[in-house]
């Protein structure tokens, strides 16, 4: 991180008092935004500002769009103020596309990166691996994978990948550490209330809400440690094998959102109490400037607006149902 | 959305029998969402589920949209939870748009092509050719179209169109067969009577409900059949066909247009002409949004209906 950018980080953290007032009554407080900038919020008690929206890698790794692609994509988001960038080891080429631009706009990011694993040892060579790849000597957060989905007492026993990833805390590895999920709601809140993560990431749409509930079950807890709360599956979530433009349009089903619901279901997760940014899959320019577009313009849902996608969502998860994997 | 819309349109989708109640006729039964959140009713016979609306293609494959733009609709159509797509020969290119998108998603819809002949050889022409422009080896419905128009003694002749669509759905070209119809209610009877067809689409919207009066006349005995029944020119369809322009239904009656037709007993689907993507929107958000009409909602539209019929007369050829 560069000197420049450092203070202004400072400042952040300077700012917290004032900013924790706002988050305590939503920390989806809108902090700052210049205009024709995209809006800022705390990331809760990590205290750092980042964009309401993010660069979510996983979708341009699986789909293997390639460098040619890929690299002038990340520049473009970087350059357009979508500067927080989630990636993990397990997003086949996300790594080695981040690893084109990252060594020269390192400091310009907010660099997350996960580890799927269950002991200390598969956690650690995870993590080298992927430091490899992105060519960078530390991230800003470092993940605790899909939980839910985790054996717990390992993960989170003795010489499991938690110890690891604390570890890494300690060793200025990574600045900030945290928890992701799709499913297994029900194992989050004991894990959130060991106190030890910053930032909680979980599928968070108005359709899922219905299903995995999330927002209702894991963020009071969240919000009651002050973490950093991201939004996932913002747009469902649906896997696009291969996904190349509209020519490989492999696997419908649930977790696709309709396009004209796409804004709203941003401004929906953006309309939690206490959700800092959401993280949207983006493979093309087009994509990533539409999203930029609507997180400028972003205003929360207002009631009657949160009522309809009340009704849309519970009559959609009865499609979608629990496409993610057992709830 | 006001409270009263609210409640009712979750009665439409949780509670038919209740929804029912509200008015005087209703329109096949929800039984479901899609996954973009549509209300979906069984097609009648078929036993399929069909979404509430349709993409119409009529004019869509006429204003000369390129193969990139017209794909880049049928995707947004389909994303949208409009996956039942109704397309013909006589649309120039709707069959080739449509066939640019097949390949990768013909799974996710209800595919719909036509034959307007009277006579199976010119049949078999016209659909070999669409399933060869929409690049799948069969459709989901084959329709005699707009039967009306012809001698229906060579409809019905051995070499004639009827015996050819049930052909295809025999030789499993064509899961189902159905008759179209803009005119001349004398020709459905002989190809109703049988019981061999399973869908028919007609003229339905409330101005043309007092010229054409396929309600009365020619529902009926698609009803005695179990026919899915399928709404077209719900919104009048265009002025000309030609050109890319709004129907000339007015705007402030669209939406309300759109909900009449459900409203006709035993119709599951309304089709609506879209060729942008402004019109795929309006119409998922519609249909997402469908409510049963209310008694006094449907007596409102009776004064602009017969006003709009006395304007528009017989558009579509003589009754």
């Amino acid at each position: 991180m560069s000197d420049m950018k450092r203070r202004s980080f400072l400042t952040g953290l300077a700012g917290i008092g004032a900013a924790g007032a706002v988050s305590s009554c939503a920390g989806s407080g809108l902090l700052s935004q210049k205009k024709d900038e995209i809006p800022k919020r705390v990331l809760g008690r990590t205290g750092v500002e980042v964009p309401i929206l993010a660069f979510g890698g996983a979708c341009m790794g699986h789909a293997f769009i390639g460098k040619e692609k890929a690299v002038p994509l990340i520049h473009e988001a970087i350059d357009l103020g979508v500067t927080y960038i989630d990636t993990a080891r397990i997003y086949d080429d996300s790594e080695i596309y981040l690893g084109e631009v990252l060594p020269s706009r390192r400091d310009e990011v907010f660099l997350i990166e996960k580890v799927w694993a269950k002991t200390y040892q598969e956690a650690e060579k995870s993590f080298e691996t992927s430091l490899r790849n992105l060519k960078v000597d530390t991230v800003d957060l470092l993940h605790v994978h899909n939980y839910g989905a985790q054996d717990v007492e390992t993960v989170m026993g003795p010489g499991g990948s938690l110890e690891f990833v604390m570890k890494m805390k300690e060793q200025g590895k990574t600045r900030f550490i945290g928890i992701t999920g799709h499913t297994g709601v029900d194992k989050f809140p004991a894990a959130l209330e060991t106190g030890v993560f910053d930032v909680l990431m979980v599928n968070l749409n108005f359709v899922d809400r219905h299903t995995y509930n999330f927002q209702d079950k894991v963020l009071p807890i969240a919000r009651k440690h002050n973490m950093g709360i991201v939004a996932m599956k913002v747009l469902g979530g649906r896997k696009q094998d291969n996904f190349q433009g509209w020519n490989n349009y492999k696997t419908p089903g649930p977790g696709n959102m309709p396009p004209d619901l796409t804004q709203d279901a941003i401004r929906y997760c953006l309309s939690l109490e206490g959700v800092a940014t959401a993280v949207v899959g983006m493979y093309t320019p087009d994509d990533l400037r539409k999203n930029v577009a609507w997180a400028k313009a972003f205003q929360p849902l207002n009631d009657a607006e949160m009522k309809r996608m009340e009704i849309l969502g519970k009559n959609m998860a009865q499609t979608w149902g629990p496409h993610l994997g057992a709830v | 959305m006001s409270k009263l819309k609210r409640r009712s349109f979750l009665a439409g989708v949780a509670g038919v029998s209740a929804a029912g109640a509200l008015a005087s006729c209703t329109g096949a039964q929800t039984v479901s969402v899609n996954q973009a959140g549509i209300p979906m009713r069984v097609l009648g016979r078929t036993g399929e589920k069909v979404p509430i609306a349709g993409f119409g293609a009529g004019l869509f494959g006429r204003i000369g949209l390129t193969k990139a733009e017209g794909a880049a609709l049928v995707h947004t159509a389909i994303d949208s939870g409009i996956t039942y797509l109704d397309a013909a020969p006589t649309y120039p290119n709707a069959h080739e748009l449509i066939g640019e998108v097949m390949p990768q998603r013909r799974d996710e819809v209800f595919l719909i092509s036509k034959v307007r002949v009277d006579n199976a050889k010119e049949a078999e022409e016209l659909f070999t050719k669409a399933l060869k422009d929409m690049k799948t080896d069969h459709v989901d419905l084959l329709y005699i179209h707009n039967v009306g128009l012809y001698d229906i003694n060579k409809v019905m002749a051995d070499d004639g169109v009827y015996p050819f669509v049930l052909k295809m759905k025999e030789k499993g070209l064509a899961r189902f067969a159905g008759v179209t119809g803009h005119l001349n209610h004398a020709n459905f009877k002989p190809v109703v009577e049988p019981g061999e067809l399973d869908v028919m689409m007609v003229v339905l919207n409330f101005a043309h409900r007092y010229v054409y009066r396929f309600e009365d006349t020619v529902l009926p005995m698609a009803r005695e059949h179990n026919m899915g029944i399928v709404a077209m020119k719900v919104l009048s369809g265009p002025t000309g066909y030609s050109k890319a322009e709004p129907p000339k239904m007015p705007a402030e009656y669209c939406q309300d247009a759109f909900r009449y037709v459900l409203e006709i007993d035993g119709v599951s689907t309304a089709v609506i002409g879209m060729y942008t993507k402004e019109d795929v929107f309006k119409t998922a958000q519609w249909a997402r949004e469908y409510k049963p009409m209310t008694k006094e909602e449907l007596a409102a539209l009776e004064a602009p209906g017969k006003k709009l019929a006395a304007e528009w007369g017989e558009s579509f050829g003589k009754v």
